[in-house]
């Protein structure tokens, strides 16, 4: 009896967890990246930001929470060398 | 042949000495960096997090992309200015805080309108202001006084921020402090604390330097942060009563070309004007502090650690367990700033400490009768 509680119990919570999340949503407010457009609504609260070009910028509201959040993508310039990745090393 | 192994160890400890000095000047900006970057590094490693965003204030920002169909770009379109005051008042802010310089006409229709949404704002209206402290004709500062006679602010305050100025090194350009008002100086409240007036706070600025607070752990932004195209509807439709109802909205503008500043909390990113006062602002209204002993502080502070530099260098112990007494002092020196600032609030001044003690243990050590 007790196991099945406890199973009922983790199934509950499980579903809380994936329900919270579900609800998360995230409206895009700016972006650097194609497959995110301004006004895009997203769900969860988070971006893989891995497929970003260098450079690259999400912001978004998070609704639930009302807060602006950015994610980016890697960046252009090394603090320690400063070299640069995706953009042309001379200047026009 | 093979090296004697003193001259290997010598060899060590010289190429040790290199990359030590070569790590130094790639951390640092040159020789005046270590005045900065420790306190730096501090602050931006070990201020205190926002544990929610910041529920007071909010940043709107005018970009390139909200003037992309207009002919110019300075002075911001007020037309434009006028619609976003009137957006965030519609939407129930409490204060509307206007980080701009209105110190020329532009075309009057549009400076009319700006001024006729700031004069029927609900909200309290606060103002940036130039004074004295800036190399503009005396036309443009009495261009300025008529239009804040005519908006009718509530509060008005100075927008300028302080650096690290030293008569021996260049500056930084890292604003790191809120410029304190001269006894001629025409506005004695920077634009935070009109803003925190505005609010119904009458708290100052406890001390000049900022006491900065950094992003939550989950990644939001330090600050609400929207842009004027959204606030115009031309974005995502969003709740704007729920997001500005009741809080001060810092109008300003966020351009690459102009306003944009290094912080300690950024290494190669600058901050808009606009995030700084919002910094200070917040500041005041936490009732946060930090404090950083700058000029006589800082002679003092090295004064004594050259006494007990001397003290110290004259003992017989310290002769002889020197290498152990060097390494602990620094690890003492690094554990007291991290406390100081910890605990305390005071950021230590660890190069003052550093050379006047590494001096006082050096004449102490020389002036030793064996020595002389």
């Amino acid at each position: 009896m007790s196991v099945i509680r406890l199973a009922l119990c983790c199934g509950l919570a499980v579903t809380a967890f994936l329900v919270a999340d579900a609800r998360a949503e995230m409206v895009v407010l700016e972006s650097t990246q194609p497959q995110f457009k301004r006004g895009d609504h997203l769900p969860g609260d988070k971006i893989e930001t891995s497929g970003f070009a260098a450079g690259g910028r999400v912001k978004v509201l998070v609704l639930e929470t009302q807060t602006t959040r950015e994610f980016v993508g890697p960046k252009m310039t090394s603090p320690m060398i400063g070299g640069m990745r995706g953009l042309p090393h001379k200047k026009p | 042949m093979r090296m004697p192994r003193r001259h290997l160890a010598t060899a060590a400890w010289v190429l040790f000495g290199t990359i030590c000095v070569m790590l130094t000047i790639a951390f640092t900006h040159g020789p005046d960096g270590p005045l900065n970057w420790v306190p730096d590094q501090t602050i931006e490693k070990l201020s205190p997090r926002s544990s929610a965003q910041s529920r007071k204030v909010v940043l709107a920002y005018v970009t390139d992309a909200t003037l992309e169909k207009l002919p110019y770009i300075a002075p911001i379109d007020r037309q434009v200015l006028a619609d976003v005051v009137k957006a965030v008042d519609q939407a129930g802010a409490a204060v509307i805080g206007l980080d701009f310089i209105f110190d020329r006409k532009s075309e009057r229709p549009k400076d009319e309108a700006l001024i006729a949404a700031l004069r029927q704002a609900r909200a309290k209206v606060v103002l940036g202001a130039l004074d004295n402290r800036s190399p503009v004709g005396s036309a443009d500062l009495g261009w300025q006084s008529e239009f804040f006679e005519r908006a009718k602010p509530a509060e008005l305050g100075h927008l300028y921020f302080d650096e690290a100025r030293q008569s021996f090194a260049r500056s930084d350009h890292v604003v790191r402090s809120i410029a304190a008002a001269g006894p001629h100086d025409l506005y004695q409240k920077s634009f935070a604390e009109a803003l925190a007036a505005a609010a119904g706070s009458n708290a100052l600025l406890p001390t000049r330097t900022i006491a900065w607070l950094r992003p939550s752990q989950n990644g939001d932004d330090v600050f609400l942060t929207l842009s004027a195209d959204d606030l115009l509807g031309a974005g995502a439709n969003l709740p704007l009563k729920q997001l500005l109802g009741g809080k001060i909205v810092i109008i300003a503008g966020d351009f690459p070309d102009r306003d944009q500043h290094f912080t300690p909390l950024s290494y190669e990113t600058q901050y808009p004007g606009a995030f700084v006062h919002a910094q200070a602002l917040a500041q005041i209204l936490d009732g946060r502090s930090l404090f950083a002993p700058t000029g006589v502080g800082q002679i003092a502070t090295g004064a004594a650690f050259f006494l007990l530099g001397i003290w110290l260098g004259r003992r017989e112990i310290a002769d002889r367990y020197h290498r152990a007494i060097e390494t602990t002092a620094v690890i003492c020196l690094v554990v007291l700033s991290i406390l100081s600032f910890a605990l305390f609030s005071v950021l230590l001044p660890v190069t003052a400490i550093f050379i006047g003690g590494t001096l006082g243990i050096a004449a102490g050590h020389y002036s030793m009768r064996k020595h002389i």
